[in-house]
């Protein structure tokens, strides 16, 4: 008799990583090698959460752990090795309009060497995290899983267990980046569905300022794809951070996406997430301040529609006084698509003098669309000042009725305020070629609400 | 600024006024939980069988269940076995008036400052007076049954009106509902039962203030008010109890129906022993399932809620809005000082149309207690039109406790308005400043502060509990701010 056991990702994942250990020659006993092992052990230890974890309470994965990923490696990397072969993506899709940055891609989880376009300038190393786990080992030893934790998080056991490349940046004291740095994470899923796994590595110097930008997108859309991603900062004392994620990958893409920051005394960091398009994304962003005046200022957009499901976690973690935290997130939820909020800011004893805003704000445009939001304070300090607001709605009628009053017709009304609505968000991004360029996917994605 | 601290170590340091035991005759059962204590339970207390049955049903399915977690306390689970369920007072014949009324429990009473006799000549209410778990005393019942309004114990009502016990009970928290409901259902002793008919609004507050007596006795009172179509009534529960070394449990359940054109509004009191203040032990846990369903259309429930007591409570309020264009309220002020602990909150579930909800929640924490509001808005597919406005703050006094936020915010109508905000914060220093400029001593200051930042919820309270209300949180945050 056949009886059928259900298909199991961990398990798995758990046979992949055995038979990546046994292929590693020499490498098998590096300190970076150790790291992964022991995240392997937490991963086997932990199983995918459902709707019973408190954290995924509105996210269901199901979709994703009952299919089969594999970690396939790209025709489009062996270029390098074959130019005649292979055609070379065309950037330009992925390129802001106007933005001179260095770029990076990665394919399918791996650096494509042939794709990116580096330069090169004293005191900054910008490079694959696979060349750098060789080149700059002490670095990487000293700093690599030490800031993201992965005990009860099995996606980030899972990045941890599996990681070989990604970013690695390392701007030193006093530098300032004149380029912003561009990450280009492209899914090709032509062989099947496609695991990819990136690993970021940030560390920024005292007085170093950067600008980072992050993109995911697929490349085509024949099969699923599942990208885990997971980036560790290190921001030094006065040091300047101005982040952006664009998260537009296609309708067969499901996404797991882990950021932690650690800021150090009077550092500043701007992050920005942006989702337009993908299945399934969730995004764990997490902040450490450990040094006292620090800034942290968290934007949000996601606009979602059809069946979509964007969820956006933060935790703002004030370790120490003085620092000041700032949460602006915004969606637009239409089709049948729903949206999940869980912003926390914890104070913790002592962390006096801390002032700490979250705002979080939807409207829902259709009958079908939903919203959970779950705006969290946890306050162990009396000497602070901590507000949070949430609100869901509609438009506003009377703000409509204003603009048909005046000859406006009602559909064009009701995408000026909506477009208004996002507005709000965007005005607090620096980056003009990104504004633009983001500007310009929000147009098209209301359109289509 | 020593001054402040040594005022707020004065805050933390007031001790609980009202802790004494009152020395009579107890008719108990033995300690432990079982079905043949169960069986016993329902024998003394004269039940008919279908009663029974359902007492057991939740009993086999309590069985299965397991003490939740996820609440944002940490306490040292009761063990269920080492409770006496029941335990009456041996006076158990009604009383018609007060001369026949057990001298010890008279004097308790007193001793707590609640005068029968004023508040029957002054203040118009009947008290349900529930010590331990059974009534021992009603008080205006014939006036009101004039009405066809029925007022009574929980046994009373089993007694004489089983059809609408039988109808009502559990129809809102079903016996399977959560462990502590489950456990209730089960072993429940005595409450109180609320039956306003058709057209009748009730001409007068009614009340029933609860004492745990009985060392070691654990509460298990089941409240229900069932309001028919157009009817309103006022009902105020309150809550002190004697000192205590042993931790107490309380597992209440409230349920309330309101059917069309109906309100109901419940204020509660609490105060139970928070444990000792040096050390934490003792103090009575407060789990508490308090459950309203505004069934009809254009029916209201409102929460009134002052917590100042128990050392650990878990308690969220909640209205179910099924009736078209109904409309829920939640008020609360929650106050913990020293080892105390509090999630408390509320949950609104929006499924008619036009529904409305409005959440008002004020917590202060002292010492080294933790503070939470915990609280969930629904709003269904089908509900179009719903609004829900939340505000939580919480003030700060002492920087070695906690105030914690947890809002579940679900829309799923995108009609549905719903705005929450929450500000957590100490007392301003500048406000501080600008009163002792003008004279008043730093005490003053702190005191007028904080009745003007409940002062939103005191205002819904009834005018007679607002007194009580007003004493108990000057008692409880006693020193600077009075």
């Amino acid at each position: 008799m056949n009886v059928e056991t259900a298909f199991d990702l961990k398990d798995k994942l758990l046979e992949d990583f055995k038979k990546f250990d046994e292929q590693l020659n020499g490498q098998s006993t590096s300190v970076f090698h150790g790291k992964r092992k022991s995240a392997s052990e937490e991963f086997k230890l932990l199983s995918f959460p459902t709707k019973k974890h408190e954290e995924w309470k509105y996210t269901n994965i199901k979709a994703i752990t009952e299919k089969n990923f594999d970690q396939n490696t790209s025709d489009l990397l062996l270029d390098s090795l074959s130019n005649s072969l292979n055609e070379k993506i065309d950037l330009a899709a992925y390129l802001p309009e106007g933005l001179d940055a260095d770029v990076l891609v990665f394919i399918n989880g791996e650096w494509s060497s042939s794709h990116s376009n580096v330069s090169h300038a004293d005191g900054i190393t910008v490079k694959s995290l696979a060349v750098a786990i060789a080149e700059d080992t002490d670095l990487i030893n000293e700093h690599f899983g030490k800031y993201a934790k992965y005990n009860d998080n099995t996606f980030a056991a899972m990045n941890s267990s599996f990681a070989k490349d990604g970013l690695f940046l390392h701007v030193a004291k006093s530098q300032a980046i004149a380029k912003p740095i561009l990450c280009l994470y492209l899914n090709d899923t032509s062989k099947g569905n496609q695991l990819s796994i990136n690993r970021n590595l940030i560390l920024v110097d005292e007085n170093a300022q950067v600008q980072i930008i992050e993109g995911h997108y697929n490349l085509n859309d024949d099969n699923f794809s599942l990208t885990n991603n997971l980036t560790e900062v290190l921001v030094g004392k006065n040091a300047k951070i101005d982040h952006y994620k664009l998260q537009l990958e296609n309708d067969k893409a499901y996404q797991y996406n882990f950021c932690q920051f650690v800021q150090q005394q009077s550092s500043t960091v701007h992050t920005n997430t942006v989702t337009l398009s993908g299945e399934l994304v969730r995004n764990d962003l997490h902040f450490l301040l450990e040094g006292e005046h620090c800034d942290s200022f968290l934007n949000g957009i996601y606009l979602s529609d059809g069946t979509q499901l964007f969820d956006n976690h933060s935790l703002v973690d004030h370790a120490v006084p003085n620092c000041m935290s700032d949460e602006f997130y915004k969606g637009i939820m239409g089709g049948s698509s729903k949206g999940v909020f869980n912003g926390k800011i914890l104070v913790r004893e002592d962390a006096q003098k801390t002032n700490a805003f979250q705002s979080n704000k939807n409207v829902l445009v259709s009958d079908n669309a939903s919203i959970n939001t779950k705006p969290q304070l946890e306050i162990f300090a009396d000497d602070v000042r901590c507000t949070h607001g949430a609100t869901t709605g509609q438009m506003d009628d009377e703000a409509l009725f204003y603009m048909q009053a005046r000859g406006i017709g009602k559909e064009t009304a009701r995408k000026i305020l909506l477009r208004s609505f996002i507005g709000e968000v965007m005005e607090r991004m620096n980056s003009k070629p990104i504004v633009d360029y983001v500007n310009e996917l929000i147009e098209a994605k209301i359109e289509t609400l | 600024m020593s001054d402040f601290q040594s005022t707020i170590d004065d805050v933390t340091q007031s001790e609980y006024k009202w802790g004494f035991v009152s020395d009579f005759d107890e008719d108990t059962v033995p300690k432990g939980l079982s079905e043949d204590i169960i069986r016993l339970i329902s024998k003394k207390k004269e039940e008919p069988e279908w009663l029974l049955e359902w007492r057991l049903e939740a009993f086999k399915h309590f069985q299965t269940m397991v003490e939740p977690e996820w609440a944002n306390v940490h306490y040292e689970k009761p063990n269920l076995q080492e409770i006496k369920y029941y335990s009456a007072p041996m006076s158990k014949k009604t009383l018609e008036s007060l001369d026949e009324l057990d001298p010890e429990m008279k004097s308790m009473y007193d001793r707590l400052g609640i005068s029968i006799e004023e508040q029957k000549r002054l203040a118009n209410v009947a008290i349900d007076f529930v010590v331990d778990s059974v009534s021992v005393q009603t008080t205006f019942k014939e006036e009101l049954s004039k009405l066809g309004v029925i007022f009574s114990s929980f046994s009373e009502a089993v007694k004489d009106h089983p059809e609408l016990v039988k109808k009502y009970l559990g129809s809102v928290v079903p016996p399977r509902d959560n462990y502590y409901a489950a456990l209730n259902s089960a072993v429940f002793t005595d409450g109180s039962f609320c039956f306003i008919p058709k057209g009748v609004r009730c001409p007068m507050e009614l009340s029933t203030y609860f004492r745990i007596n009985a060392a070691g006795t654990g509460q298990f009172e089941r409240t229900l008010i069932v309001a028919e179509d157009d009817a309103y009534v006022s009902y105020l529960e309150g809550c002190t109890a004697p000192q205590r070394d042993e931790n107490q449990l309380h597992a209440a359940v409230v349920e309330i129906v309101a059917m069309k054109n109906a309100e109901v509004k419940y204020s509660t009191v609490q105060n139970w022993y928070p444990g000792n203040p040096e050390t934490g032990k003792g103090g009575v846990f407060n789990f508490v399932t308090k459950r309203g369903i505004c069934k009809g259309d254009n029916s209201k429930i409102s929460w009134t809620q002052v917590e100042t007591g128990s050392a650990v409570t878990w308690k969220y309020p909640s209205v179910i809005l099924l009736g078209d264009n109904s409309l829920g309220e939640f008020y609360s002020v929650a106050v913990t000082t020293n080892f105390q602990q509090a999630d408390t909150g509320t949950k609104m579930i929006h499924i008619g149309k036009n529904t409305k909800s409005r959440i008002v929640s004020k917590g202060i924490s002292a010492g080294k207690s933790q503070n939470s509001y915990r609280g969930l808005v629904q709003v269904k597919r089908n509900a179009k039109n719903a609004y829900n406005f939340s505000q939580c703050d919480s003030l700060l006094i002492g920087d070695r406790c906690g105030a914690h936020t947890f809002p579940y915010i679900e829309s799923n109508n995108p009609s549905a308005q719903i705005e929450h905000e929450a500000t957590t914060s100490k007392i301003g220093e500048e406000m501080l400043f600008y009163c002792q400029q003008r004279g008043m001593d730093l005490e003053t200051a702190t005191a007028l502060i904080i009745n003007g930042f409940v002062k939103e919820v005191m205002e819904k309270l009834p005018m007679e509990f607002a007194v009580e209300a007003k004493k108990l949180l000057s008692i409880t945050l006693e020193g600077s701010v009075g």
